[in-house]
């Protein structure tokens, strides 16, 4: 509880995606079934919280092509690794959502990085292919190395993003989804 | 409530959205925005603590470029100053700190000369007009606007920045 009472409460959705906190994306161009650019890359979306939250699970779309495995995880914003998945098999059949559990992680008010990190370029996600200038406009980052997350990325050194490649990926609040 | 931590001209607190982007990133060309001062309408919903401001150069940078902010009436609440265009095709961040009230206002930039990454407008630019987008001519941005027709069908990419280095 804090010490003074709140105003109002502040409304968090159960789920932060990228396309959903950045919308402006899709002026650009669509979220598609996309190869995965570069083996072992990681790619880092700002995400931000009004309020303590409890991260649970983490999620994206497969796209066309099943293949690799992926990491996700949560970084504050100077890139130190809070929690991630480790490297999970992309399962299930094209296009089938992938729900990742991660360790429930009590999140803090203030600004984070949700990440994601593939192992293969045959791997299809659900991704935008909106230019760098755009992304990189928004914070988005990115790691050249950095799968797994455990070792690859903590701390993460993050850099501008230079891909024309961004996740529809989330961090969610709830158990199930 | 927390800004992000970037807004910019295609951040939807510019509108973006309603403006009849083509979609299109268009490569470095000449600049059509060339001694021409640029008005984008700006929301701005929290106090932001601007750390540094910042423009994408084209693929020739040239000149100064000149990035700012102006109340709903005009006037001139902060600018750089003209400052010269650094490298080529990558954000240039011009520290700038200076708090912004919650409020409505106009993002301006300047470019006197050279190139900028940019995005290009559908319909010749008049959705960006009935978008709200103002012009002017000059070369660096004015204590008090006197804005004019925007003239243009592209926007280039520039904004603000909570962060203080990196990205």
């Amino acid at each position: 509880m804090p010490d003074f009472p709140e105003l109002y409460d502040v409304p968090i959705a159960p789920g932060l995606s990228v396309p959903g906190l950045y919308p402006e994306i899709q002026v650009f161009t669509s979220f598609a079934s996309r190869a995965y650019p570069t083996v072992n890359k990681g790619l880092f979306y700002p995400f931000w919280l009004e309020k303590p939250m409890l991260a649970q699970q983490m999620a994206y779309c497969a796209g066309n092509t099943i293949a690799g495995n992926v990491d996700v995880g949560i970084f504050d914003i100077k890139g130190n690794l809070l929690v991630s998945s480790g490297g999970t098999a992309m399962a299930g059949g094209a296009g089938s959502f992938q729900i990742i559990n991660i360790t429930d992680t009590l999140l803090a008010q203030g600004y984070y990085m949700k990440g994601i990190a593939c192992d293969s370029i045959t791997a299809t996600m659900i991704a935008s292919n909106v230019g760098p200038q755009v992304g990189a406009s928004f914070g988005f980052c990115e790691q050249l190395t950095a799968y797994p997350f455990s070792t690859g990325a903590n701390p993460a050194t993050f850099v501008r993003l230079a891909t024309s490649y961004v996740v529809a990926l989330s961090v969610n609040f709830k158990s199930v989804m | 409530m927390l800004p992000p931590l970037f807004v910019s001209s295609l951040s939807k607190y510019c509108k973006v959205q309603e403006m009849g982007y083509a979609g299109v990133i268009a490569n470095p060309a000449s600049g059509a925005e060339l001694n021409m001062i640029m008005y984008l309408p700006v929301t701005i919903a929290w106090p932001y603590p601007v750390k540094r401001w910042f423009h994408w150069t084209g693929s020739s940078p040239a000149n100064n470029v000149d990035i700012g902010l102006m109340t709903r009436d005009g006037v001139r609440v902060f600018s750089t100053g003209a400052t010269a265009q650094g490298t080529a095709s990558v954000p240039q961040y011009i520290s700038g700190p200076i708090l912004i009230p919650p409020g409505e206002f106009y993002l301006a930039l300047c470019i006197s000369n050279g190139t900028s990454f940019r995005i290009t407008a559908s319909n010749s630019g008049n959705a960006l007009r009935q978008g709200g987008i103002l012009g002017e001519s000059g070369t660096s941005i004015p204590a008090v606007m006197t804005p004019a027709a925007f003239t243009t069908a592209i926007i280039p990419i520039f904004g603000f920045t909570m962060t203080e280095s990196g990205y």
